[in-house]
């Protein structure tokens, strides 16, 4: 590999990218969530009747059971919720819907029984602990997608 | 069950670095598939199938394996691709041959994390309706992990700083790796804050590379001029996408995929039985975490192992003896790494990071955020 040209050719870089819109359908289940969270600011889950889990964001069948969710499944989780895990972010990126620093937290509703992944913001970010007590602040501007909520924060501040 | 024997006879890796911008994809294939048949001993004629490994959004190009074809040899022959970890493509190559479809497989990983944007990449990896629009991808999604690594465990960042300055250490020994690196338990502690508790020392390296793995059966291990080193087990599972789905600091499909691998290869007592361990540690916190899936350490004592010198290079149970991901992520590429690492220390040809004691050893891959899915592999030089 220690030809004269192979030294001599300086390897070129092609400049390009890839924008690729889709249309993605959310399927009856998440549109049900979607239209309650744009229409009526609420959060709903589904309960699996064998393991009695309430799954949100909910799903057609139970994940672990494989169960069908009945029409009767429905139930009305949070808003409000408890902090399980969190992390500050300090770096930013093209796609993250806010300035860094931020926070993304495991939040356990109320009445839910797993726990969905959010933004954390309006506050300290330095006060966050396991535990405390967090509750969504709303988009004025509610589209029908996750970011209506535009971010979780703490009750009190 | 009873398996065609089946055994790996050739390995290459390149060297792994930040931007190698001398070789296209194609060219790290070639690099690594004709490597892998000089070391066994082959020609291209004497593979029967190819399995290549690849991701259409890192390549930037759908069905990524039609760029590589020719690179790896397959001109003529039934190609397929796993799309990720090389431990799976590895497990794809071997049940080829277990089938007895094949007699033959050449297994070869391609990745260049300098050609793209890893963030916007690793943020595809979430479904577009509830994670991706909140920006996650692989380091905040891993920071998560952490984290609950400390609430439910009570694991220790120091513990991980000593994971980091271990396998940056070892790093040294070996030409492959990209960054070796002599650090403290305080220079790593003091590096840069990416995401809470995850700094820029815990976080394993963006990456070019490939590599490339040939497995033969009983019957044509014979045309190979190499020392074979035997599969002699494997386990396999995944878990809940939704992060919020699964206990975090719980690696449950690690433990169903090492008992399933521990249980065909005969392992009654793995921290006993296995000499030596090859880990995805992507971030530093991961290598503890694993031993706890894998059950070499107990829940909450993962980070001991590094702490105490155990998992050291001249430890009791050597992990990442390599240098692990942290000094080399090509993403998909690393997994596999991990079992030619496996292979080249059964076969005493590791070099200068050869350990005394290698008859056995596990090498494990990931797949999706904060290990969604797991490979384990046991080798043995038997």
């Amino acid at each position: 590999m220690d030809d004269q040209w192979r030294q001599e050719t300086k390897p070129l870089i092609l400049e390009g990218g890839i924008h690729m819109p889709y249309t993605w359908t959310v399927g009856r289940t998440g549109s049900r969530f979607f239209i309650e969270l744009r229409d009526h600011r609420r959060l709903m889950g589904n309960r699996c009747s064998k393991c009695q889990v309430v799954w949100v964001p909910p799903r057609l069948r139970c994940p672990e059971c494989y169960i069908a969710m009945g029409d009767d499944s429905w139930i009305e989780v949070g808003p409000e919720g408890t902090l399980r895990h969190f992390t500050i972010v300090n770096y930013s990126h093209p796609a993250q819907p806010m300035p860094p620093p931020f926070a993304y937290g495991i939040i356990d509703l109320d009445r839910a029984g797993r726990a969905i992944t959010h933004l954390i913001a309006g506050t300290n970010l330095n006060n966050l602990k396991p535990g405390i007590r967090l509750k969504p602040v709303w988009s004025p501007n509610r589209q029908g997608t996750i970011l209506d909520i535009a971010y979780f924060t703490p009750i009190g501040g | 069950m009873t398996v065609n024997k089946v055994a790996v006879v050739g390995v290459a890796q390149t060297r792994f670095a930040r931007q190698k911008s001398d070789q296209n994809f194609a060219d790290l294939v070639y690099e690594a598939t004709t490597g892998a048949l000089e070391d066994a001993g082959m020609t291209i004629d004497q593979i029967d199938n190819v399995v290549t490994v690849s991701n259409d959004f890192w390549d930037g190009r759908t069905i990524s394996s039609m760029a590589v074809m020719d690179a790896c040899g397959s001109y003529g022959k039934n190609i397929s691709t796993v799309e990720g970890d090389g431990t799976f493509g590895a497990l794809y190559g071997a049940m080829r041959i277990w089938s007895g479809s094949f007699g033959t497989t050449l297994v070869v990983a391609h990745s260049k994390g300098s050609e793209g944007d890893p963030f916007l990449i690793t943020n595809s990896m979430f479904d577009p309706f509830y994670h991706r629009p909140l920006g996650l991808e692989a380091i905040s999604s891993a920071a998560l992990q952490a984290q609950a690594y400390v609430d439910r465990r009570g694991a220790s960042p120091e513990d991980w700083a000593h994971v980091s300055v271990k396998n940056h250490q070892n790093a040294k020994r070996n030409p492959y790796a990209q960054l070796p690196l002599d650090l403290t338990v305080e220079k790593v502690m003091s590096s840069p804050m990416k995401s809470y508790p995850l700094k820029k020392l815990d976080c394993s390296p963006v990456s070019d590379g490939a590599c490339a793995i040939i497995l033969a059966d009983e019957d044509r291990i014979k045309h190979s001029q190499q020392k074979p080193v035997w599969l002699k087990g494997v386990g396999y599972a995944a878990e809940l996408h939704y992060l919020g789905d699964r206990d975090l600091a719980n690696p449950l499909a690690l433990k169903i995929a090492a008992q399933k691998a521990y249980s065909m290869s005969g392992i009654a007592n793995p921290t006993k039985d296995l000499d030596f361990l090859e880990v995805y540690d992507a971030f530093s916190y991961m290598e503890p975490l694993w031993l706890e899936g894998l059950g070499i350490s107990l829940p909450g004592e993962g980070g001991k192992l590094a702490r105490e010198g155990v998992s050291a290079i001249n430890g009791r149970l050597p992990v990442n003896a390599s240098g692990g991901v942290l000094s080399a992520h090509a993403v998909l590429v690393a997994g596999l790494v991990r079992l030619i690492e496996v292979v080249l220390q059964i076969r005493k040809t590791a070099g200068a990071h050869q350990l005394d004691r290698a008859r056995i050893g596990l090498a494990h891959g990931i797949n999706g955020p904060c290990g969604q899915s797991h490979c384990v592999w046991i080798l043995g030089e038997i």
